[in-house]
C-alpha cells in the first residue's frame, strides 16, 4: 500500500494556512508579501465564490442581545395565524434592519402552537432602544376632514376636525417609498388587501377635494387632498419629506401593519468587554490543558506518544480550518465542546497504542503486532464514536423537533462536539495510522 | 492478573451509597434552578472588591428579595422575581451611586421557561433509548445492553445528586448547560462501557479462559490502563478548563469533570459486574 503521509501533510498544512489570521510580511524596499489576504476569492467555474476568512463568534463572546418576542395570536382566525406571524417576522427584520445592526438573525419558533420570534442582535451598543424599535406597535388610521362654525359673539370661524374612518393600518398591505417621476422627491405609496380597497373607495369618493388626514399613534402625520376617488387601493402620499423622514415614515407605517401584536418574553445582553474577557481565559486554558495532555502522552507512551502530539496537532488545525470556512458559530459553550473533544480525539490514538502493545507480548513480529493491534482497536473506537454522535444528534436537534429543547448553548456544545468526534476519527485513525506504517515500514 | 469481580459487593454498596446520599438532597433540599427554567432576571456588573461590597450592602438594604453573588471581575444579582423594570432601576440605581457597569442582563419571562424541563426529559428518554437499542444490535446481546444501560442510569443519578449537594451548599445553579453535560455523561458512559464490552465478547470468541469469571477479570485487567489514561486526557483538559477558563464555563465545566469520573468508574466497576451477574444466571 503507498504511504499517503505527504498528502495529510500537505492538507494540514492548507488548513493551517486557513486557519491563520491575515499575515504580511514588509520586505526591505517599501515591498510588501502577503502570505495570507485578507479575502478570500476562489475563481469556480467562472463564478467567484467567497471563503469565509474570519471566525464567527456568538453573542456571548463578541457581545449582543438575544430577545425573544411572544407573538400574540389569540385574537387571528385559526387559518391565518401562519401568514400573521410569518408577516410578524418580516416587519420585525425590516425594523431591525433599518436600526442599522449588520447581520442580525431572526427565528421564528414555533412551541407547540405558541409562536415566537427570536432576534439576535450582535454588539448592539443600545439594547433598550432596539427593543423599543421592534417592539412599537404603531396605530395608523385615516380620518375625515370635517369644520363646524364656532360663534364667539359676533365673530364666527370655521373650526376644523377630524373623524375616524373604519379604514386602519390592518388593512394596509404595504407602504413603500418610491420617487416622484417628474421631480424626482421622495413620496410613500400605500397599497390595501381587498377590504381596505373598498373602504378607501368609499372614503375617498365622499372626500373629493377635500383633505383625508392619515394619524399615526394619535397624531397628525399628513393630510393630503383627495384629487379623485380612487378604487384601485394605490395611493401616494406627497408631501415635503427628506428621503429619511420618508424612509422613517414607510417604516412606521409598515410597523402599523404588524399583523399580530408581540410581547418581549426574554432578554439576554452580554458586553463585548466580558465576551472579550472570557474568549481570552477559555484560549488559555486550552492551551495549558493541551500542552499537559502532550507531555502526559509523551511521557507515558514514548515513541508513540509523539505520534498522538502529531495528529492531536492535526486534530486543532483541522478544527479551526473548519470553523472558519464553514462558518461556524463560535460560542463558549462551543469552545468547551471542543476542548472536551481534544481529551476524547486522545481516546482514539490510546485505545490502539494500548492494543498493539497487548499485540505485542502475543506476536513477536512487531509489524504483524502493529497492524493487528491496530485493526482490531478499530471496531471499539468506531461503536463508541458512533454513540457519541447519536448524543450529539439529540441534543442539536437538526430537525428541529418541537418536543426537544433547542437552546442556542446546548447547540452550539453538540455541534462542535461532533465535529470534533468525526475530525477526531479522521486523524486519531488515518493520520495516525500512517504514521505508523512509515515508522514501522508495513 | 487482578481479580477485579472480587470485590464487587463493595462497588455495588459505595454506589448505592453515593447515590442515596445525593437523592437525599434531591428529594430533601431540591436545586437552584436557573432562571431558564424558573423565569426570572440577572444582571452581572464589573467592579473592584470595594464596589462589589458596597453594592452587596446596597442591594440587602434596597432589594431584599434579590440574591447577591461575588464573581472574579464583579458581582451578579438576581431573583426570580427580578423583571424588567426592576432590572432597569437596579442598574440605573448601582451605576448612578457606584459607578459600575452593566456586563450582562438576562430576563426570561416565566412561559418560556414552561415546558423546557418537559422537552430535556424526553431528549434525555430519546438518547437512552437510542444507546439501549444501538448496544443491544451491535453486541447481539440484551445483557450487555441492560448492563451498559444500567450503568448509564447510575451515572446519571450520581451527577444529579452530587448537583444537588452543591447547590445546597454552594448554591450551584442547575442550569441548561448541567443539562447538556448529563447528556454528555451518558454519552461518555456507554463509550467507555463499550470498548470493555467489546474485549469480553472477543475473549469469548478467543476461548482462552475457560470461565466467565476469568474471561471478565482479563477483559478487565486488559482494559483498564486504557480506561484511566484516557479519562486522564480528559480530566487535565476540564480542569485547566475550572482553574483557569471564565466563570461562565466554570460550572459546566464541573459537570462535565464529575460525569466523566462516574463514567469512568461505572463502566468496569458497575456494568461489567451486572454483566457477569446476569450471565452467570443464564448458565
Amino acid at each position: 500500500m503507498k504511504n499517503k503521509l505527504l498528502f495529510y501533510l500537505l492538507l494540514v498544512l492548507g488548513c493551517l494556512w486557513l486557519a491563520a489570521p491575515a499575515i504580511t510580511l514588509k520586505l526591505p524596499r517599501d515591498k510588501k508579501l502577503v502570505l495570507k489576504p485578507k479575502e478570500l476569492n476562489l475563481n469556480i467555474l467562472g463564478r467567484k465564490v467567497e471563503i469565509n476568512n474570519q471566525y464567527k463568534l456568538g453573542l456571548d463572546l463578541q457581545g449582543g442581545s438575544h430577545l425573544v418576542f411572544l407573538v400574540d395570536t389569540k385574537k387571528i382566525p385559526k387559518n391565518d395565524i401562519e401568514s400573521a406571524v410569518e408577516g410578524a417576522r418580516n416587519i420585525i427584520e425590516k425594523r431591525v434592519n433599518f436600526f442599522g445592526v449588520s447581520e442580525p438573525s431572526i427565528y421564528l419558533l414555533n412551541d407547540r402552537g405558541t409562536y415566537k420570534i427570536s432576534v439576535d442582535i450582535p454588539g448592539n451598543k443600545n439594547p433598550k432602544e432596539a427593543i423599543k424599535q421592534i417592539g412599537k406597535i404603531a396605530k395608523l388610521d385615516f380620518r375625515e376632514y370635517f369644520t363646524r362654525e364656532v360663534k364667539q359673539g359676533t365673530v364666527s370661524a370655521q373650526m376644523p376636525y377630524f373623524l375616524p374612518t373604519k379604514l386602519g393600518g390592518q388593512f394596509l398591505q404595504r407602504a413603500a417609498l418610491v420617487f416622484d417621476q417628474q421631480g424626482g422627491k421622495p413620496q410613500v405609496s400605500l397599497s390595501f388587501n381587498k377590504e381596505g380597497r373598498r373602504l378607501f373607495a368609499e372614503i375617498t369618493k365622499r372626500n373629493v377635494q377635500k383633505p383625508l388626514a392619515i394619524f399615526l399613534d394619535g397624531q397628525l402625520l399628513t393630510a393630503p387632498i383627495v384629487q379623485q376617488e380612487i378604487r384601485d387601493g394605490q395611493a401616494v402620499i406627497t408631501g415635503s419629506f427628506t428621503v429619511e423622514e420618508a424612509k422613517i415614515l414607510v417604516n412606521s407605517l409598515n410597523a402599523g401593519a404588524l399583523p399580530a401584536p408581540i410581547r418581549l418574553l426574554e432578554q439576554k445582553t452580554v458586553e463585548a468587554t466580558l465576551g472579550q474577557a472570557n474568549i481570552q481565559k477559555s484560549i488559555f486554558a486550552g492551551l495549558l490543558g493541551l500542552v499537559f495532555v502532550v507531555v502526559f502522552m509523551i511521557v507515558v507512551y514514548k515513541k508513540e506518544g509523539l505520534i498522538a502530539t502529531i495528529s492531536l496537532l492535526a486534530y486543532a488545525i483541522l478544527s479551526l480550518a473548519i470553523y472558519k470556512t464553514l462558518g461556524i458559530v463560535l460560542t463558549i459553550s462551543g469552545i468547551a465542546g471542543f476542548l472536551l473533544s481534544i481529551g476524547m480525539a486522545v481516546d482514539a490514538n490510546i485505545l490502539i497504542y494500548e492494543r498493539i502493545k497487548e499485540e505485542k507480548k502475543l506476536l513477536h513480529d512487531e509489524q504483524r503486532a502493529v497492524r493487528s493491534g491496530f485493526f482490531r482497536a478499530l471496531g471499539a473506537i468506531k461503536s463508541a464514536n458512533l454513540n457519541t454522535l447519536l448524543v450529539c444528534f439529540v441534543l442539536f436537534n437538526p430537525l428541529n423537533f418541537a418536543f426537544l429543547p433547542s437552546f442556542g448553548m446546548v447547540r452550539g456544545f453538540a455541534l462542535t462536539l461532533a465535529l470534533g468526534v468525526l475530525l477526531g476519527l479522521f486523524t486519531g485513525v488515518f493520520i495516525t495510522k500512517n504514521i505508523l506504517w512509515k515508522i514501522y515500514k508495513i | 492478573m487482578i481479580n477485579f469481580l472480587k470485590y464487587r459487593v463493595l462497588y455495588f454498596v459505595f454506589s448505592l451509597l453515593v447515590i442515596l446520599i445525593g437523592w437525599y438532597f434531591v428529594l430533601g433540599r431540591g436545586f437552584v434552578y436557573s432562571i431558564d427554567f424558573v423565569g426570572g432576571g440577572l444582571v452581572e456588573f464589573l467592579g473592584n472588591k470595594d464596589k462589589t461590597t458596597q453594592a452587596e450592602a446596597l442591594i440587602g438594604r434596597k432589594y431584599p428579595d434579590l440574591d447577591f453573588q461575588k464573581t472574579s471581575a464583579g458581582f451578579i444579582v438576581r431573583g426570580t422575581n427580578l423583571n424588567r423594570s426592576q432590572g432597569e432601576k437596579v442598574r440605573a440605581q448601582l451605576f448612578q451611586q457606584l459607578k459600575v457597569k452593566q456586563a450582562r442582563y438576562e430576563i426570561v419571562g416565566p412561559t418560556i421557561s414552561q415546558g423546557n424541563i418537559e422537552k430535556i426529559l424526553t431528549a434525555a428518554a430519546i438518547a437512552l433509548l437510542g444507546i439501549l437499542i444501538y448496544v443491544a444490535i451491535s453486541f447481539r446481546d440484551w445483557r450487555f445492553g441492560v448492563a451498559a444501560l444500567t450503568a448509564l442510569v447510575h451515572d446519571t443519578l450520581a451527577l444529579i445528586g452530587v448537583w444537588a449537594v452543591l447547590g445546597s451548599f454552594w448554591g450551584v445553579e442547575l442550569d441548561v448547560l448541567f443539562v447538556t453535560a448529563i447528556l454528555t455523561t451518558m454519552s461518555f458512559s456507554v463509550h467507555d462501557t463499550i470498548v470493555i464490552f467489546d474485549k469480553i465478547q472477543e475473549e469469548e470468541k478467543q476461548g482462552t479462559y475457560r470461565t466467565l469469571e476469568e474471561r471478565i477479570n482479563w477483559s478487565l485487567n486488559l482494559t483498564m490502563m486504557r480506561s484511566l489514561n484516557n479519562s486522564l486526557t480528559v480530566v487535565i483538559m476540564l480542569s485547566s478548563l475550572i482553574i483557569l477558563g471564565g466563570e461562565s464555563t466554570r460550572w459546566f465545566a464541573t459537570s462535565l469533570l464529575i460525569g466523566t469520573l462516574f463514567g469512568t468508574y461505572s463502566s468496569p466497576f458497575v456494568a461489567t459486574p451486572l454483566y457477569y451477574l446476569l450471565s452467570k444466571k443464564g448458565h
